[in-house]
């Protein structure tokens, strides 16, 4: 594993696309084999005459455009027939097996042409997890710590206009606003500053299992390629339908474990989130930022969970039902039910959703989406955040003394 | 010794305008951000949970961008105060008289304007980015490729 290629994702599902167009093309060419091979065996039956067995030319092949895989069904194909020499009306055989293949040609291509369209429907049920960037989206995190969240908890200390207690002894209409302002600045820009760190942790959170989610799927999709090619060498090392998949292990017997994923990531997060609502500790809770993000946009070396997963694979049907609902069920709403589970947090166990959520705001060690909005709005209901507007007039009253 | 005029001017003049300068910086930087985390965001096909963080975002932004307004005030408030002490009390205008030039000099803040509404970031979809949709069903979009070839100039008629 390595960083995920987005490009390379594509074209892996463009290949799945190419691929299985070749092997539904096989199975449609053998069945219009077998139907003519079936019809002229109604007709023997009820035939009189000499009787032989018609071929393909041994030199014909299914019109796959590589010609690694394509499949010379003539050994196999051999119906007997009957020619009645004294009725008079001969069958021109030659033509006749001409107009198979011709027929067989047809029936390959429209199977390839079933396929045509797979990639995009491929890439639709991707998209959501593989559009985003989690080389832009850790970029972004490193930023907002640097350019954002360091500078607001390193909010300027108590009387951080060196008024001296000055603004305390102005008493005009303007002066309490202004005084509030004054008093509360530092702090509340370190509370802007703790929910901006705890937007980067969510992002964070998600990055990683986006990045998961990517990095699984690739695996996933490349295991399903391998499988298909090693599925149309048999057709083509055979020249005719095989009689099983390819051998064992070829398909992948697993999907990427995305609800370990999630817990993973929501443990990890919960290490990031101070359960304090002090400046200074704060301070102290935000050095780390950077860990949480050092791998995310590549994971080489780490090993992502599997679960075990039957996939029956061996005509273009299965394999494109099986990697659908695969890259649906497992991947598309593993990512949902782990993006769910990031929002949601860990109170009361998993399933979708996970649980009911904790209607309190933050606390030390768990991270949830929603816990967060919750702290945001007990801290707007109490009035210890937000700052008041202040007017740009005199402070002063008219009794106020110099 | 400081006077108390000059503490007043070099706060309004000095410290406050630098403070909201810094104030102004930031935020406009953590909007340059958010918009970046709202894009991937609704790349991602907005799941609740990044819906959430920009909220959370969101009206942080909101709170500094309020913050740089209520600072440029704060200078004005605190440079208002100062001459109406100056046009009030001869004590501080002979404080003002002489007060370190370099304070005097001083140029009275202007106001920058505060960085620009994010919007709501939170809702789904971003500027110039819509919100990656759910896909077909698996099983829809299978009846849908079985069913179109079902063509009349199918090779079985052959």
């Amino acid at each position: 594993m390595a960083a995920f290629d987005r490009g390379k994702f594509h074209q892996t599902l463009d290949d799945i696309e190419t691929y299985l167009g070749y092997l539904k093309g096989n199975e449609t060419a053998y069945d219009y084999l077998m139907t003519m091979w079936g019809d002229l065996q109604s007709q023997f039956e009820t035939s009189e005459g000499h009787v032989f067995t018609i071929t393909l030319d041994w030199e014909y092949k299914f019109p796959c455009p590589e010609e690694r895989f394509q499949v010379r069904p003539g050994v196999h194909w051999s119906p007997a027939v009957k020619q009645d020499v004294t009725s008079g009306r001969l069958v021109d055989w030659d033509a006749y097996t001409k107009e198979v293949q011709h027929q067989t040609d047809l029936a390959y291509k429209e199977g390839m042409g079933w396929a045509a369209g797979i990639g995009g429907y491929l890439r639709q049920l991707c998209d959501q997890f593989v559009k985003p960037d989690v080389a832009t989206i850790r970029d972004t995190i490193l930023d907002l710590h640097r350019d954002v969240v360091a500078p607001l908890v390193d909010a300027p200390n108590d009387d951080w206009a060196h008024l001296g207690g000055l603004n305390l002894r102005w008493t005009g209409a303007a002066a309490a606003s202004f005084n509030d302002f004054y008093a509360n600045y530092n702090d509340s820009l370190a509370r802007s500053g703790l929910f901006a760190n705890l937007v980067n942790v969510g992002f964070a959170s998600a990055a990683r299992v986006t990045s998961s989610t990517q990095v699984g799927a690739q695996e996933f999709v490349d295991k399903m390629r391998d499988g298909l090619v090693a599925q149309l060498d048999q057709w083509a090392n055979e020249g005719w339908k095989p009689l099983g998949p390819p051998p064992e292990h070829t398909f992948p017997e697993w999907v990427t474990d995305l609800p370990a994923v999630a817990e993973s990531a929501a443990s990890v997060a919960g290490d990031y989130v101070p359960g304090v609502k002090d400046v200074l500790d704060v301070r102290d809770n935000l050095k780390n930022i950077a860990d949480l993000v050092r791998n995310v946009a590549d994971l080489a070396g780490v090993h992502l969970p599997q679960r075990p997963k039957s996939i029956p694979v061996r005509t273009s049907d299965e394999i494109y039902t099986s990697l659908t609902d695969a890259l649906n069920d497992d991947y598309l709403h593993g990512y949902h039910q782990a993006m769910d589970r990031l929002d949601a947090g860990g109170h009361g166990g998993g399933g979708h959703g996970g649980g009911a959520p904790d209607p309190s705001g933050i606390e030390a060690g768990a991270f949830s989406g929603q816990s967060v909005v919750n702290e945001m709005r007990e801290d707007k209901a109490t009035g210890s955040w937000e700052l008041p507007d202040v007017a740009g007039e005199s402070l002063k009253d008219d009794d106020d003394h110099y | 010794m400081e006077t108390d005029l000059e503490r007043m001017y070099r706060a309004g003049k000095d410290y406050i305008p630098a403070a909201a300068e810094r104030l102004r910086r930031t935020s406009a930087r953590f909007h340059d951000l958010l918009a970046t985390f709202d894009e991937q965001a609704a790349l991602s096909g907005d799941p609740s949970v990044l819906r959430n963080m920009l909220l959370v975002g969101g009206d942080t932004y909101d709170v500094l961008r309020g913050g740089v307004t209520n600072l440029y005030h704060c200078a004005e408030a605190v440079v208002s105060t100062a001459d109406d002490f100056r046009e009030t009390d001869a004590r501080a205008r002979d404080d003002y008289a002489h007060m370190d030039r370099r304070v005097r000099d001083l140029p009275t803040p202007t106001d920058k304007p505060a960085p620009p509404s994010l919007g709501n970031p939170e809702d789904p979809g971003a500027a110039a980015t819509p919100s990656t949709p759910d896909p077909q069903d698996p099983a829809e979009e299978r009846e849908d490729r079985d069913h179109k070839d079902d063509d009349p100039t199918a090779y079985w008629g052959a």
